[in-house]
């Protein structure tokens, strides 16, 4: 009884008061109702998440709709089916132009942010002192957290005509060199993005690589170059294709690094969607470029699937961890 | 042959007296802590810019900057909505999440994969494309320009992230622990609030952070969405980047950085930033 | 020590090996030699430095000091995948991306044999292990046994000098367990390769070693035949660890240059006959350690050493019954009695004599703590 007086308290009082009166409310229900959850539970538990993802499908419907809808340059809609926007999208060259740079670029990107993000995953995860485990973490989580755009800005200052790189070209009497608006510097800075998704897809499949096997492939006669090519990548492969999925789908979606580094000249799909919709107010023509950018996607990520499998993306019953 | 082997040979053995458990692995990384660390610590640099243009070396350091930020209502009235935003987006995310996870997990659900399938959608539709998706819903419904659509639309389309951080924990859940509480007498309430929600924690914990870091910082979708009186912080950076490249956005953006910085903190004291090797 | 071949040179050696994590000291000092077709195995309880001293002889971790001989040649510099050495870990270690055939090639495949060789190679090996047909299964299809196998047949694929065994057995269930010990001594004497096997468990280190090197605090505690260690084990902890012992505190009251008494801490007289002559001075604290097989129990006993005692508890163990008994002086035995026919199994609580002869026992000077 003394220890209850020491430690009694209104708030304990409260919330055990709360939790009684929850739990008699739950009593009211079918017995079975909470003792043998019937399925019903289950799927009534996927409603909210189906109903928020309901948003972007029945939106896809909506915007395949709106694709073959006619546009009026004064009022801007009027619901009379046609293909002209389709039609207008397969034939403009410029248009073509953009989806292949968009499709080269995010490859370009893709690849080489799966590739760089294998040796920085696998050294975080290997490696034996923990400081230096925790700051390979915070340089990746730090930019991770910070953002597109603030990060589209520090490029701005590294590459800009005042910028970092020629201020130290400058002392070497080279330039100013003009970086921005070029392709290579939107890869740049489109990598620096994409690299932290890569590696926070790649690093838990590394962690589930059996380091037995690492020694045992050592000790059967693997160089490390070969440890890794025959053993870590083949069992990392999930998370390598959950990163070039993950990796892909944002890259071909991107309007800031484009729109802010590329100045115009280095247009994404994204960008061109955007100009359609804000600056001529085409809806129907917009929503046809955004189902084609879809189609396109969809087509690669399939692709993905068929050559590597779902990868970590698909949610595992059971078993060790999904 | 023999002499190619023999110089492979000695480039291992070179390569093996240098420093370090990973000398080469080592070098490769480093470069790219710096290549993920430069442009975004830059910020903090330029922020402290003497003169109204940004240029390297800074002409000369000053706060003056900073001083001015509490004056510029424009930035602090975005940057509370940015903060509203996320917090919705969170408490959103957060129920739907351990719903889902549990739903998923717990029950023989028919057509699993089909749902886990449909659940990626905000993964596999392009952002842009969600973004426009969004816009038509949200201009059909009237609702267009109303603050909750943004936490909304951030909940909907980082919803994946939450679920995995979820299911991750139900998978990891020993249904042991639970027959343990029923035993030692915790009826199926009392097991969920004291031994299946604490073990779920971290999973939470990180989706949670995860979605609110996100939300703060997402850009695209608010851009298409947000009208004028409503843009959260994200596109008003964006928008006064390109009108011009003022310190006094730098100043803003280091906000953001330390933000980041701050969020990393907290993940580390909260769940340990090693967590996020976990699967 | 006579060592057989002793004028070759041992197949590998270690030269007062160390390693030390930190300000821990896994591995203290360590010289031992291991002789061509020799199977060694290194006995310790876990955490000895058991598998540090494995993971040296490997190659994926360097000693602190001291150095690695294989055939003579020194070979810290070396890196495990040119080592030439078979390991067979503690997991199995079976690329689980690979099917059966490409796990065993795998060795072969790094040290760019020719395909045909290969093919060839891998059959050879999968007869070895009699298991001639699985090349083509999924090593998560194998049962735990044939994963054994196959774990040993690809150790083995690129006929290493030396094969190590990192506890290979602890993962199987006990029946299975004594069936893979034959089979790992089948396959050493085929192959015949020298073979450095690890365990915890002394009856697997008993049945299948040649010579024990038994590893305690990271120090080699005694280094014999299996015989050696369980007749003569050298220290308390050795007759402690292998075989069941009663170890019992005295003092040297008066000895004879040959025999000698000892004074149990409860007052009984105990005679005993050190192998060692002459036995301790009188006055000298010691161990007398007493295996439970050898001390006898009846209603009358006709040995050096007979005392009146109590049962307290009974363990009957099928083959065997072990009683716990009290000395009517306070001092506590352990003893193990075969139950053949005829065996009389006393009841807890009975009054029975027990006893054993001078030289049965274990003699040591009584260590600090």
């Amino acid at each position: 009884m003394s220890r209850r007086s020491e430690r009694w308290s209104p708030l304990l009082a409260a919330r055990r008061a709360a939790v009684d009166a929850l739990i008699a409310l739950k009593e009211r229900l079918p017995e079975d109702a909470y003792r043998n959850p019937p399925t019903a539970v289950g799927y009534l538990l996927l409603v909210p998440a189906l109903v928020l993802v309901g948003f972007l499908f029945v939106g896809m419907l909506l915007l395949a709709w709106y694709s073959v809808l006619t546009f009026d340059p004064i009022e801007i809609l009027v619901y009379e089916l046609t293909l002209e926007n389709w039609r207008r999208l397969f034939a403009t060259t410029g248009y073509h132009v953009i989806f292949l740079r968009t499709i080269v670029l995010t490859t370009v990107v893709t690849v080489l942010a799966v590739a760089l993000a294998l040796p920085y995953a696998y050294l975080t995860v290997r490696v034996r002192s923990a400081p230096l485990r925790k700051l390979l973490l915070v340089s990746l989580f730090v930019p991770f957290f910070t953002g597109v755009i603030v990060r589209a800005y520090g490029w701005l200052i590294v590459l800009g005509r005042e910028g970092v790189v020629n201020a130290v070209l400058g002392v070497f009497g080279i330039g100013p060199v003009r970086f921005l608006a070029s392709e290579g510097a939107v890869v740049l800075a489109l990598l620096q993005i994409m690299l932290p998704f890569a590696i926070v897809m790649i690093a838990p499949a590394i962690q589930n690589v059996d380091r037995e096997l690492e020694l045992a492939a050592s000790n059967l006669g693997a160089d490390r170059l070969a440890t890794f090519r025959r053993v870590v990548i083949p069992l990392a492969a999930p998370g390598i294709a959950g990163a070039t999925i993950v990796v892909f789908t944002i890259t071909a979606a991107t309007f800031a690094i484009p729109d802010l580094i590329g100045g115009g000249r280095v247009d994404f799909v994204a960008n061109l969607v955007y100009r359609t919709l804000f600056d001529s107010g085409n809806y129907p023509l917009a929503a046809a470029t955004s189902v084609a950018l879809v189609a396109v996607t969809s087509a690669v990520v399939v692709g993905i699937f068929r050559t590597i499998g779902s990868g970590t993306l698909g949610i595992r019953r059971g078993g060790g961890g999904g | 042959m023999v002499a190619v082997a023999d110089r492979r040979r000695r480039l291992r053995a070179l390569l093996r007296r240098l420093p370090g458990e990973y000398p080469v692995l080592g070098a490769i990384v480093a470069a790219q802590v710096v290549f993920l660390l430069v442009p975004t610590l830059i910020v903090l640099v330029a922020s402290f810019q003497g003169g109204s243009v940004i240029r390297f070396p800074p002409d000369e350091l000053s706060v003056q900057w900073y001083a001015a930020l509490p004056g510029e209502e424009r930035f602090l009235a975005a940057f509370y909505r940015s903060v509203l935003v996320a917090t919705f987006c969170t408490a959103v995310a957060i129920p739907v999440g351990i719903a889902t996870g549990l739903g998923l997990i717990r029950y023989e659900i028919r057509f699993a994969g089909g749902i886990q399938l449909y659940l990626l959608l905000p993964f596999t539709v392009p952002l842009v494309v969600s973004g426009v998706v969004l816009l038509l819903i949200f201009r059909e419904l009237g609702v267009l320009g109303q603050l909750w659509t943004v936490g909304l639309a951030l909940a909907i389309i980082n919803l994946p992230f939450m679920i995995w951080s979820v299911t991750s924990r139900v998978n990891a859940l020993d249904p042991e622990l639970e027959h343990a509480a029923r035993n030692l007498g915790a009826e199926e309430l009392q097991t969920f609030l004291h031994v299946t929600l604490p073990a779920l924690m971290p999973g939470v914990i990180t989706g949670g952070l995860i979605m609110f870091v996100l939300a703060l910082n997402e850009f695209l979708v608010s851009l298409l969405i947000t009208t004028p009186n409503i843009v959260t912080l994200p596109v008003l950076i964006y928008t006064s980047i390109r009108a011009n490249v003022s310190p006094l956005v730098a100043a803003v953006a280091s906000v953001y950085v330390l933000a980041a910085a701050l969020a990393v903190l907290a993940a580390d004291r909260l769940v340990g930033l090693e967590e996020f090797l976990r699967s | 020590m006579s060592r057989r071949g002793s004028t070759r040179t041992p197949a590998i050696r270690l030269d007062g090996v160390t390693k030390r994590f930190g300000d821990v000291t896994a591995v203290d000092d360590v010289s031992l030699g291991i002789d061509r077709e020799e199977f060694l195995t290194i006995l310790g309880p876990s955490g000895a430095g058991k598998t540090s001293l494995l993971h040296m002889i490997a190659g994926f971790t360097e000693p602190t000091d001291g150095e690695i001989y294989i055939d003579g040649d020194p070979v810290t510099d070396v890196p495990p995948y040119e080592r030439e050495i078979g390991m067979v870990f503690q997991s199995m270690a079976l690329f689980p991306h690979m099917t059966v055939g490409e796990n065993v090639a795998f060795p072969l495949e790094m040290r760019r044999y020719d395909p045909d060789r290969i093919d060839e190679r891998v059959r050879e090996m999968l007869e070895l292990i009699q298991l001639p047909d699985i090349a083509d299964r999924d090593v998560t299809e194998l049962s735990g046994g044939q994963r054994q196998r196959v774990a040993i047949a690809r150790a083995l694929a690129f006929e290493p000098t030396l094969l190590l065994l990192d506890e290979p057995l602890s993962s199987l269930d006990k029946k299975l367990r004594g069936e893979m010990r034959r089979e790992l001594l089948r396959i050493h004497r085929t192959a015949g390769v020298t073979t450095v096997h690890v365990t915890h468990n002394q009856e697997e280190a008993l049945t299948m070693a040649d010579r024990i090197a038994v590893i305690d605090g990271g120090e080699i505690a005694q280094h014999a035949s299996a015989e050696e260690l369980y007749d003569r084990p050298n220290s308390p902890f050795i007759a402690d660890f292998i075989g069941d012992t009663t170890l019992l505190s005295g003092r040297v009251r008066e000895h004879d240059g040959r025999e000698c008494t000892v004074e149990l801490a409860g007052g009984e007289p105990v005679r005993c006959l050190p192998a060692e002559a002459p036995p301790p001075d009188p006055g000298t604290p010691v161990q007398v350690g007493l295996r439970y097989e050898r001390i006898v129990a009846g209603e009358t006993v006709a040995t050096d050493n007979a005392f009146d005692a109590t049962v307290r508890e009974v363990a009957f163990e099928g083959d065997t019954v072990t009683y716990e008994v009290d000395l009517d002086g306070g001092v506590e035995l352990s003893v193990t009695e075969l139950n053949t026919t005829g065996t009389r199994v006393f009841e807890r609580g009975r009054e029975v004599a027990v006893g054993w002869n001078a030289g049965d026992e274990f003699l040591y000077p009584a260590t600090e703590g």
